[in-house]
């Protein structure tokens, strides 16, 4: 063990080796591949309408969150939140269905955050595993936990917030 | 806002000229998402207006960001997949048979943009001549300064990894580094990085044995792929072998090759070269692993 | 020619069918590894897939024990298994090799990656005609 990288005693005072730029490529990484530049194009009138009739543009009214745990050498979270018209998009364009039930925007939103999460924890020290992701309605509340990053990104005219916060 | 098709336009011979790599019709909501952020960045409304800002004087240096974007993670590993079967299950073995008393094998990959094709080279090399003793010395080179150095430095991201990177080859030959992989000391120390201009004089030159020259000539007009060709020429071994891209070729251009078929692929050798032996084409090592249990 | 396409998550499954549809093939799903093997074992030889992509973190079975049940049984030895997962780290892409699975592919990816992938298995439709 080398003093540089030896883990501290406390948990989350181990300094988490998340870089803002690192989580921004990931989540633009998972954003442009999953529901973007893909494999075929948004359809174009959905993109419009749903775009201009959607007037909100603060997801604190109607919040979307999904949390997924670290564990192990490093602990913490990865969240992402959006509006619910926006998971709902998503949802509609991951899962091609018209109408969206509870469990698909879970499904949608679980999984992003999913995929988000094993490329984190790729980046912390290991051995760590990742937890199951948790799909609820209202804003993310950071409990005890202290924040590492956070990064923005404009998903068709929505915004979505991307962050990792480690256990204190 | 969609991106009008003049600025698509703009873009797509933008990054023929620049990169080989062709965006066909169709794929402008891959410009607008690739550059929505370097508009943000730049500060302009949209991407059009990002567009307009490359035409103008001030705008190369813009132009260079815009070429890295769109050409991340559009080159492949093992690209094209024939090329790289011949090399190893045919081309290697027949080099090693040679009298060569410096038991050492010298390949140019010109036009080595962001180094996938050098990097593949080289693990094909590791796997299948250095273990016989052999050594085998790679030349990169590129025009652009930007691509010298993104190939000398190796480092990918997870997409461009993602293409076509053969699992076993991957663990075997990088490390992880922050959000992508790093290519390993063994593969770095077989490659030598420069920037060189194909259609000017070259700088003094090694004697290569295979000279990788693909999807490059299609953007030179015939007079300049004569003189490339014949420069070439001279810097390779007259037993030697030149591979270019699917859809070019020497001939009608430049009598002093002749083509000779290895497999499914075409090599182009100098005139009076001695027929290649006709050895089956060996599965890569790493690639097509299925079957065995 | 079938694909199996094993992953917990709806949505991925949603976008690797589409993706494998779009190469030539009929899909099959599977939430989890034990899912997947009743799948498998309910297929007469000649319906049996080709392929099989497998998320790594499933509940009930996840996917490297998926791999190393499968890799055990001869009916499946024609079977190519793909690990399709956000694990990315250099141990876990050997870890899972090592149990048997033929290629690796890290979430996120595009559809170019996974045609790659297919190319790379032998399994992309101009080879298939072949």
């Amino acid at each position: 063990m080398t003093t540089t990288d030896a883990p501290a005693d406390a948990l989350g005072s181990t300094p988490a080796a998340v870089s803002v730029e690192d989580l921004q490529q990931i989540a633009d990484d998972v954003w442009a591949t999953f529901l973007d530049a893909g494999d075929v194009p948004p359809p174009g009138d959905d993109a419009g309408t749903d775009a201009e009739t959607d007037p909100e543009t603060d997801p604190g009214t109607d919040a979307v969150h999904s949390a997924i745990a670290v564990l192990g050498s490093w602990e913490g979270q990865v969240v992402v939140e959006c509006s619910r018209t926006a998971a709902e998009r998503m949802a509609r364009q991951m899962l091609m269905v018209t109408d969206v039930t509870p469990a698909d925007l879970d499904d949608t939103v679980g999984e992003l955050v999913n995929v988000v999460g094993g490329n984190v924890k790729s980046l912390v020290p290991a051995p760590s595993s990742l937890g199951l992701p948790v799909t609820e309605a209202g804003r993310w509340v950071a409990g005890g936990a202290a924040p590492v990053c956070s990064v923005h990104l404009d998903w068709a005219g929505h915004p979505v917030t991307v962050s990792v916060w480690s256990a204190a | 806002m969609t991106l009008s098709p003049e600025a698509f336009r703009f873009v797509a011979d933008l990054v023929r000229r620049e990169s080989a790599i062709v965006l066909e019709t169709g794929k402008e909501y891959l410009v607008d998402s690739r550059l929505r952020s370097l508009a943000v960045a730049a500060g302009d409304a949209d991407v059009n207006a990002y567009v307009d800002r490359l035409r103008r004087p001030d705008g190369a240096r813009e132009k260079s960001k815009v070429v890295e974007a769109m050409t991340t993670n559009e080159t492949s590993w093992f690209r094209d997949r024939e090329p790289f079967q011949a090399l190893s299950g045919t081309i290697f073995q027949e080099l090693m048979q040679r009298p060569n008393a410096s038991r050492t094998i010298r390949i140019w990959s010109a036009a080595c943009s962001s180094g996938q094709e050098a990097y593949t080279i080289a693990m094909l090399a590791a796997e299948h001549v250095v273990p016989l003793g052999w050594r085998v010395e790679i030349v990169a080179t590129d025009l652009a300064q930007s691509m010298v150095d993104r190939t000398r430095e190796g480092r990918y991201s997870q997409l461009e990894i993602g293409r076509g990177m053969p699992a076993p080859l991957l663990v075997k030959y990088f490390q992880r580094e922050g959000t992508g992989w790093k290519v390993s000391d063994q593969l770095r120390s077989m490659v030598r990085v420069q920037t060189l201009n194909l259609a000017a004089p070259y700088p003094p030159m090694p004697v290569f044995d295979i000279v990788f020259l693909r999807n490059v000539l299609i953007y030179f007009d015939a007079a300049t792929k004569k003189q490339v060709l014949g420069r070439v020429r001279q810097v390779l071994d007259p037993q030697g072998y030149l591979f270019l891209g699917g859809a070019e070729t020497t001939l009608g251009i430049d009598d002093s090759w002749e083509r000779s078929t290895i497999g499914r692929f075409t090599v182009n050798r100098p005139r009076g070269a001695v027929a290649a032996p006709t050895v089956g084409t060996a599965p890569l090592s790493g690639l097509a692993a299925r079957k065995v249990i | 020619m079938r694909a199996l396409v094993i992953d917990d998550s709806r949505a991925m499954r949603m976008m690797i069918g589409r993706l494998l549809t779009q190469q030539g093939f009929e899909i099959l799903q599977a939430g989890d590894g034990q899912e997947a093997l009743d799948v498998l074992g309910a297929c007469e030889p000649h319906e049996l897939p080709v392929l099989c992509t497998v998320d790594w973190n499933m509940p009930v079975m996840d996917g490297l024990t998926f791999v190393q049940s499968a890799r055990k049984r001869t009916e499946l030895r024609d079977l190519t298994l793909m690990m399709v997962t956000t694990e990315s780290e250099n141990h876990q892409v050997v870890r899972a090799l090592a149990a048997g699975a033929h290629e690796y592919l890290i979430k996120p990816f595009t559809a170019e990656a996974m045609a790659d992938k297919l190319d790379l298995l032998g399994l992309d439709p101009s080879r298939r005609v072949a």
